[in-house]
């Protein structure tokens, strides 16, 4: 019974953990449209290819395809064929004449139905709110409840990152506050076992740190290298606010470990790098919440980012995401938790 | 009782100051010889951000210099013997002051050398009252960063290195406000544009001077 | 601890530069195919190195320990 009290919380971690790893490997992303060949339509008849992702257009008789604007249907792609499971041909007649020259992508068959914007684009028609000769498309109910994960633009498969990559941040802050926290309580009581806290919780912080640099600047390279026009890169390192905050805190955090590494007298040490860690985390923690309201960012939520604007996280994913970064902090904490006791341990047999 | 040990903390730093010429002559010597190096390798920059951006690496790296001797004399009997006298906050708040004086004078001068040697075309619109606030915000927040990290430093062996190490990565952000706020006075803006920078700047002052005035005396109570 | 991590870092940083010098498009294609998916198994597998890098720095010092204690 008392073993339960003492050790629920690491339970929950693993529990929290094992279902984070089995929905983002186990549940499929979602049906899409991947690509159109080729992408510019010009007035007339058009032979287009669309290319899907997950997709299973072999054997189905209600696919409907559509070009449309503001939920009003445009044009009805007609003499539709199936080349295989993910491809499919359409045959699209533009008139010279249309409400919109913007079209977005709409699909339904019987598994999906799927929406995509600005995937093709029409060439050398007019804006004319005459709708006279358009079609009426007959949506097929797609089944909807089917379990998955939300396919995006650019993201693809790597949106299941979300549950390792950003819960390393989460985790970190947590730490780095607990690091805070028992600096303050050094500095009131000067009892040295605070200290050996405040300094491992250090080290699991820019352990943290480290993986959620690594991970992110893998993840960055192969989504946002290839898009957009605002911020070109090519490398590993992307100018973005978020990865400037995060390289603040490393770099605080390293300052701090050299700090204590140039202190001989072990009391004179502990309460030095404490005045350090709440000075530096309060201003790290002010400039964290500024900075991004004087710059833009690549990162969802913040301003000029055209690809993931859009984007927040759906019922779906907020499902796994929640757990996620409960069991990963939890899972930092227990890291942290091992490491105390290890050093009182050996303070004990050090004083014996 | 505790503005007068600030005023008479002052005073003694001045005269201390006035006593050894050498060391202000040597920071503007370092200034300028900083600028006139610059000046050597740039002559214009056609780019107001970047001019604007040197400027402030500038201004950064000669207060650094100048602020990581302010703790520096503590060891000596003198000095030891002052400071029993004194209250410990009233000490870093003496010092906070009197660096960001200091500091706000090394600024003044090292903008018009600035502006001597180095040119820059795209002038003609700024607004340098906007700019003048900017300077003072921005030198105030690295002044009074470095004050409080040089008192952490001066723990140490080696002092400037690890002042460095330690204040840069907490300088960055209020440096990266005051390069974007001055860069908008430079353009032009007026004080309705930037009142978000003002704001955000002054804010971080008030938390730097707060936190160094509570934390100081852990560091003094040796 | 932050000295090895900081290696590890750079050494990282080394290592993928050179690589995607050398050979830029046979990397970037195996991890643009078949939907990025290889892009999420080099995340989870940096972050189950990074975990099992702190549990061999705890048997270390758990070691020495036990040395330590003997005497």
């Amino acid at each position: 019974m008392n073993s339960i009290k003492k050790h629920w919380w690491k339970a929950l971690a693993v529990v929290l953990l094992l279902y984070t790893f089995a929905f983002s490997f186990l549940v499929p992303l979602s049906s899409t449209i991947k690509s159109a060949s080729p992408s510019s339509l010009e007035v007339g008849k058009n032979a287009v290819v669309l290319i899907g992702y997950n997709t299973e257009f072999e054997a189905d008789e209600n696919i409907s395809i559509s070009l449309e604007y503001d939920h009003k249907t445009l044009v009805c792609g007609t003499e539709i064929k199936q080349i295989n499971a993910n491809q499919i041909s359409v045959n699209f007649n533009i008139p010279d004449s249309l409400p919109s020259k913007i079209l977005h992508l709409r699909m339904s068959t019987s598994n999906f139905s799927s929406f995509s914007p600005e995937l093709i684009k029409a060439f050398g028609i007019t804006e004319n709110q005459d709708t006279s000769n358009l079609c009426i498309v007959n949506a097929y109910n797609s089944s909807a409840d089917i379990l998955d994960i939300p396919n995006r633009l650019q993201l693809n498969e790597t949106i299941r990152n979300l549950m390792f990559h950003v819960p390393m941040w989460f985790t970190m802050m947590v730490i780095l506050f607990i690091s805070f926290f028992y600096s303050i309580k050094y500095l009131n009581t000067f009892d040295i076992k605070y200290d050996i806290i405040a300094r491992e919780a250090v080290n699991i912080g820019l352990l943290f740190a480290a993986l959620g640099l690594i991970t992110g600047s893998i993840w960055a390279k192969f989504t946002w290298s290839e898009h957009t026009d605002l911020f070109t890169t090519k490398g590993w390192w992307v100018n973005d606010v978020k990865l400037n905050g995060a390289a603040i805190t490393t770099l605080i955090y390293v300052a701090y470990r050299i700090l204590r590494n140039s202190l001989q007298e072990e009391h004179q040490k502990a309460k030095i790098s404490a005045v350090y860690n709440i000075f530096a985390f309060v201003l790290m923690i002010v400039f964290l919440m500024i900075l991004p309201r004087i710059t833009d960012s690549l990162h969802p939520g913040n301003g000029g980012n055209p690809a993931f604007g859009k984007y927040d996280l759906d019922s779906t994913l907020r499902m796994v995401f929640y757990p996620a970064v409960i069991g990963w902090i939890l899972l930092g904490i227990w890291m942290l938790s091992l490491k105390k006791r290890f050093f009182n341990l050996e303070n004990k047999l050090e004083n014996d | 009782m505790f503005v007068k040990q600030i005023v008479h903390l002052l005073k003694h730093e001045l005269l201390i100051e006035m006593k050894q010429k050498h060391f202000i002559s040597s920071i503007v010597l370092y200034i300028v010889s900083t600028i006139f190096v610059c000046s050597l390798s740039f002559t214009t920059i056609a780019e107001t951000s970047i001019w604007n951006g040197l400027f402030w690496i500038i201004i950064l790296f000669s207060l650094t210099n100048a602020i990581s001797k302010s703790f520096l004399n503590e060891n000596s009997d003198k000095q030891i013997f002052l400071y029993t006298l004194i209250n410990p906050r009233a000490l870093i708040l003496g010092k906070i002051i009197y660096n960001l004086l200091l500091s706000i004078a090394l600024v003044l001068i090292s903008f018009f050398v600035f502006n001597f040697f180095i040119q820059t075309e795209g002038l003609d619109n700024m607004n340098y009252g906007l700019y003048l606030i900017a300077v003072v915000l921005g030198s105030t927040s690295i002044s009074s960063t470095l004050t409080m990290v040089s008192a952490i430093a001066s723990k140490t062996n080696n002092n400037i290195g690890i002042l460095s190490i330690l204040a840069f990565p907490i300088l960055i952000p209020s440096l990266l406000l005051s390069i974007q706020f001055s860069n908008l006075a430079i353009l032009g803006g007026t004080v309705e544009m930037s009142a978000q920078f003002i704001v955000f700047l002054s804010l971080i002052n008030l938390l730097i001077v707060i936190l160094s005035f509570l934390l100081f005396p852990y560091l003094w109570r040796e | 601890m932050t000295k090895k991590t900081t290696l590890l870092l750079l050494s990282f940083i080394a290592f993928i530069s050179n690589v995607s010098l050398a050979q830029d498009n046979a990397i970037e294609q195996t991890f643009h195919e078949s939907g990025k998916i290889n892009v999420v198994v080099a995340v989870v597998m940096v972050i189950f190195i990074g975990i099992i890098f702190y549990l061999i720095k705890l048997e270390k010092k758990i070691s020495k320990l036990e040395k330590n204690s003997d005497k």
